[in-house]
């Protein structure tokens, strides 16, 4: 059985600019990591963490600006989809995050395989600083 | 020790391919000796028997003395938390959002 995370977010912000950070490089890289994703579909990119000694493979699936964007998560142990649907509000940009594909077998030892619980500290010190 | 520390330790404990190997030894039987385990790997058993005391220190192991053998089993419990990736990635997810936020009410 496969199960996903469904997250959502509210922003003041623009959905151009919401937007913005989930599709350029150097701004999506200062909130989730280093990265060369472009919006375009079938275009390769990969996410890396060299001191969680961690990358991710993914193609772009969907790109529909600014609504829409879709791409595969494979790495770490996980081969799953992550969609992103944006909607604006009255003021408010909504933020829809679905990540798909986990399967049952693939929880077990996989959680820890390069030693993610160490993220949670950094994420912290980062905020510290900011 | 607090919860914090002792979850860090676990994380290190398995983030080793030797010591998940390890783990998944101990998972399918009641418990081996020290020997048993060695055979396993290609290094010698001080080795075997430092990587299996990383494990005992992070709860995840127990060992007991049986004559001259050293018998270890597993003690799943603490992986309970860390094996659901799901949460993980729900926590992974909410905490990179607020980074976001953080970046967007900057601007």
């Amino acid at each position: 059985m496969s199960l996903t995370v469904t997250q959502d977010f509210n922003f003041k912000s623009p959905i151009e600019k919401v937007w913005l950070a989930l599709t350029d490089a150097n701004t999506l890289g200062k909130w989730v990591m280093a990265n060369d994703i472009k919006p375009v579909v079938g275009h390769k990119f990969q996410f890396r963490n060299e001191q969680w000694n961690l990358i991710i493979d993914s193609e772009v699936l969907e790109v529909e600006e600014p609504y829409k964007l879709s791409y595969t998560w494979v790495g770490g142990g996980i081969n799953t989809t992550v969609t992103w649907t944006l909607k604006h509000e009255d003021g408010t940009t909504h933020l829809h995050l679905e990540q798909t594909g986990f399967e049952k077998e693939d929880q077990a030892f996989n959680g820890a395989k390069y030693g993610w619980a160490k993220m949670g500290e950094e994420l912290n010190n980062v905020l510290e600083v900011l | 020790m607090n919860e914090k520390n002792q979850e860090r330790d676990i994380y290190v404990a398995i983030a080793d391919p030797t010591r998940r190997k390890l783990l998944r030894l101990l998972a399918d039987v009641e418990e081996l000796p020290l020997n048993e385990l060695t055979v396993h790997f290609e290094m010698g058993r001080t080795a075997v028997s430092k990587h299996l005391a990383i494990l005992k220190e992070a709860g995840l192991v127990i060992s007991r003395k049986v004559g001259r053998e050293t018998r270890y089993r597993l003690n799943a419990g603490p992986l309970r938390e860390i094996e659901d990736w799901v949460s993980f990635y729900r926590r992974f997810w909410s905490e990179r959002i607020s980074l976001l936020n953080q970046i967007l009410e900057e601007e």
